[in-house]
């Protein structure tokens, strides 16, 4: 049984959001999937959603997902979700920004379908 | 012969003809001297021999008179003029050195003077006293005798003066004009040697140190393409070698520093550009993955799907490759021994090396000194380095490993092979991203930039050397060891210091 049941997305590209859409569609059990293109809309909308998963792209217009995950941390301090990071592979300084943050896991793109799976397993196994 | 061993010689010589010159000068001047010193006193003695002439003859006449006409004043007239010959002879006694000479000597005629007075006398005092023509008559021949060989010899005496006198100029002429002619010798000697001097410092010197100067102006106007020919072994061929030798290691530098400012600025662009295709690959993965797991083993369409699938994951490894490049992670340095680290990657490479047939040579110095950096990309750099080199003996060959110290405390590794080689005009850009001699498919032709990447990060340098196509290749890594002497800068590895390097 799916421990998440509710996703917050946040990318702004269509293609990645595109194939995140197909490749969590067949996923085990209700799954309500939001998708933002921008950090203000990223930051309101899981303030008012609370999901169990984010989904947290870096390069994002205006506001980048460092900022947007560090809102996030001080805006739902006590039960936040789960940050998923998804970067670019290798940019300078990225892996040291994220543990710092104290992020849940990240994927670097692009990534397989098993790459994926292998990232969500461990939320799955949580509850 | 050194120029300044040439220089100094020369300087030397003229130096020499000038003293000499001088010297013939000098000389000329007291020779000249010494006889005009002869002159003044030859000058004097002809003016006492011509006064004592004239006082000789009114003697003479004054005697003759008293003889004739027996007149008291004419005897005394005769004993005043007496007084004054002798006075005359007292003088030129003075005057007179002690010299030997041709002229007739004071002593000859006051002696001649002292004999014709005894007799003078004689015979005056007879007359005085009035004695018969008899005696008188007596005397008279040699009387007269004398007075004549007196006269006679006084008249030589003014005579030989001026001829003596006249001789004594002439020879005084003669050496002074004989010291001229020495020191005009010597004079035009030093001109001409001043004159080839002169020619000679503007042949071997001045000529080509415009060139030399021309030549340095335009290395320093930015033509290190400029050598000299110059074959002489002394300074100034020295100075042209070293030129030559400068401009070369320029050319190296300059062309290192060229490679490396493209190499980063097509590192940024790859870099930029990697970053764009990640979206859209994620968009052509994922889909294709995710349609692989909707058809069945069965389906004619999944051969494709999986083909869209490998390409699509070949882009991911260009891609993650490029950014390596481009923006490189930091590296854990720590002490690496090279010497260990080679046999881990032959080892590695030992199954790949025995089914191509590679034989593998290793010259691995022992005691190596350990090398500061990242074992993990240093064993990239070594692995890639093989990987090349036995794709580039298709049909076998042999891969020598040889690790030794060089100049200042850096180590260098080389890995030849006996493969395709790399022509000349390749050799600057095999280490650029994507530049690959191999058939498409083959290598993603990153593998050397990133390999140099690594090894310029660890502030050591990477080299291609071959002499053309089929003739194998060799790559140089050079490294700093724990005891190398620091680096003037990032990258800079001495195999452009000059004169360090020991190969």
């Amino acid at each position: 049984m799916s421990a998440i049941r509710s996703m917050v997305i946040v990318e702004d590209d269509p293609d990645v959001v595109q194939f995140l859409q197909a490749a969590l569609a067949g996923w085990d059990g209700p799954l309500k999937m939001s998708i933002c293109t921008n950090g203000q809309e990223a930051i309101a909308t899981i303030i008012r959603e609370q999901p169990d998963l984010v989904m947290l792209d870096l390069m994002l217009p205006r506001i980048s997902g460092f900022e947007v995950f560090r809102q996030i941390k001080t805006r739902c301090p006590g039960k936040r979700p789960k940050v998923l990071i998804i970067t670019a592979y290798h940019a300078d300084g990225t892996e040291a920004a994220i543990e710092s943050l104290g992020a849940d896991g990240f994927i670097a793109k692009p990534f397989t379908l098993e790459e994926l799976y292998d990232q969500l397993r461990p939320f799955l196994e949580t509850r | 012969m050194s120029i300044r061993l040439r220089l100094a010689w020369a300087f030397l010589v003229m130096t020499g003809l000038v003293v000499l010159t001088g010297t013939a000068l000098l000389f000329t001047q007291q020779v000249g001297e010494r006889y005009a010193l002869l002159g003044l006193r030859a000058a004097r003695v002809g003016q006492i021999t011509r006064e004592l002439q004239v006082q000789l003859n009114r003697h003479l006449r004054a005697m003759d008179f008293f003889l004739l006409l027996g007149e008291a004043s004419d005897r005394q007239r005769f004993e005043e003029t007496g007084g004054e010959v002798r006075r005359i002879l007292k003088e030129w006694q003075e005057v007179t050195t002690h010299e030997p000479s041709e002229w007739i000597d004071y002593r000859q005629v006051a002696r001649a003077y002292d004999r014709f007075r005894q007799t003078a006398d004689q015979v005056i005092t007879l007359r005085a006293e009035a004695p018969g023509p008899a005696l008188w008559q007596l005397l008279e021949r040699p009387f007269l005798t004398e007075s004549e060989l007196l006269k006679r010899l006084v008249d030589q005496t003014v005579q030989q003066d001026l001829a003596g006198r006249e001789a004594v100029s002439a020879q005084g002429r003669r050496v002074r004009q004989l010291g001229l002619n020495v020191a005009l010798v010597f004079s035009a000697l030093a001109i001409l040697m001043a004159l080839g001097l002169a020619w000679w410092i503007f042949r071997s010197v001045a000529q080509p140190l415009r060139v030399l100067i021309k030549a340095a102006e335009s290395i320093g106007q930015g033509d290190l393409t400029v050598r000299l020919a110059m074959s002489r072994r002394h300074e100034i061929g020295q100075l042209a070698l070293a030129l030559n030798q400068m401009a070369e290691n320029l050319e190296r530098l300059q062309t290192q520093v060229i490679q490396m400012h493209r190499m980063s600025a097509l590192g940024q662009v790859a870099g930029g550009v990697a970053h764009e295709l990640n979206n859209p690959l994620t968009g052509v993965l994922g889909p294709a993955q995710l349609l692989k797991q909707q058809l069945p083993l069965g389906n004619p369409h999944r051969e494709m799907i999986e083909r869209i699938e490998a390409s699509a994951l070949r882009c991911r490894k260009i891609v993650r490759e490029l950014l390596d490049f481009a923006r490189p992670t930091k590296l854990e340095m720590e002490e690496v021994n090279l010497t260990a680290l080679w046999e881990d990657t032959l080892a590695l490479c030992h199954s790949d090396l025995s089914v191509h047939n590679i034989t593998v040579q290793k010259n691995l110095l022992a005691g190596l000194p350990l090398v500061r950096g990242s074992r993990q990309s240093l064993q990239q750099v070594f692995l890639n380095l093989v990987t090349n080199a036995w794709q580039a003996m298709p049909g076998g060959g042999t891969l020598t490993i040889t690790t030794r110290l060089v100049a200042n405390g850096w180590v260098e590794t080389l890995v030849a092979d006996t493969g395709l080689g790399i022509p000349r005009q390749h050799l600057t850009r095999v280490f650029e991203p994507f530049f690959t001699t191999k058939e498409t498919g083959h290598g993603t032709g990153l593998g050397l930039s990133v390999s140099y990447g690594l090894i310029q990060r660890h502030g050591g340098s990477l080299e291609a050397q071959s002499e053309g196509a089929g003739k194998g290749t060799t790559f140089v890594v050079r490294l700093p060891s724990v005891f190398a002497l620091p680096a003037k800068g990032a990258g800079v590895s001495p195999s452009v210091s000059i004169g360090q390097t020991l190969s």
